[in-house]
């Protein structure tokens, strides 16, 4: 796997990222976006988690590892990008990130990615 | 050389084994075990059959799928840990009796038999596309 990852990842489907852009299984890319969101799973943010929310429009790394089996691919959280995330504590489990992927490194390309109107994975 | 229907077939096995492991990480995010080992059962069924058809042979029920898995685990290491626990995860989709440890144990080598039957599939098929 390239780069130091974290052993916390979302599920993207293959359908809005690794097939449009071609990638190929079995391989690692490195992704950057940025924060839309932060919710709790359960309940409103309260007290001290409202800090959660300075993380909205916060750039974020992660690596992408293509699955051979599924409609998924892992996207990892970068070593350094998760220990924003837990700083804040927003631990898994506990939040729902939701996150925008900006742009995709596909061999020595810097790809944007979805350059001309946004799409939501659902 | 198989035929293109054959491919066709395994092809259509290979994406109805990506469906059931999709609904094996739903059931198991929901702790729902017996469920998960249900779907995992139909992702290893469905994976061994496509394999097989690529090697040219046809895996029709349980007792054949086994004597398939069982020939692979000479080869792979993954797989010869994995059979036993796939076995286990069969069983626990009728009977229900295993608790969240016994569970985890055999699921983690059970994820490692699909992906190495997914991966088997994945190469053979890269291989055919090459040769065309």
């Amino acid at each position: 796997m390239c780069g130091l990852t974290s052993e916390v990842y979302l599920l993207v489907p293959k359908k809005y990222l690794s097939d449009p852009y071609n990638l190929k299984t079995l391989e690692t890319y490195e992704v950057e976006g940025e924060i839309l969101d932060v919710r709790k799973v359960y309940g409103e943010l309260v007290g001290e988690e409202v800090k959660i929310k300075e993380l909205v429009g916060k750039s974020l790394k992660f690596i992408l590892s293509t699955n051979v089996i599924g409609n998924y691919d892992n996207l990892f959280i970068a070593e350094d990008s998760w220990s924003t995330l837990r700083d804040y504590g927003v631990l898994p489990g506990d939040f729902i990130l939701k996150v925008k992927l900006t742009r995709i490194k596909i061999g020595e390309k810097l790809v944007e990615i979805y350059s001309k109107r946004d799409v939501v994975a659902r | 050389m198989i035929s293109e229907e054959a491919l066709q077939e395994a092809l259509k096995r290979k994406k109805l084994a990506d469906l059931y492991y999709d609904n094996y990480r739903y059931y198991y995010s929901r702790r729902e075990f017996a469920k998960a080992s249900e779907f995992i059962w139909g992702t290893v069924n469905a994976l061994a059959y496509a394999l097989g058809l690529l090697h040219g042979l046809k895996l029709p029920d349980h007792k054949k799928i086994m004597e398939f898995l069982k020939i692979l685990a000479t080869q792979y290491e993954e797989i010869r840990e994995g059979v036993t626990a796939v076995q286990r995860l069969h069983a626990n989709y009728y009977h229900d009796f295993m608790n969240e440890e016994l569970f985890e144990e055999d699921r983690v080598k059970a994820e490692k038999l699909i992906n190495k039957l997914a991966e088997l599939i994945y190469h053979h098929i890269e291989t055919i596309k090459q040769g065309k």
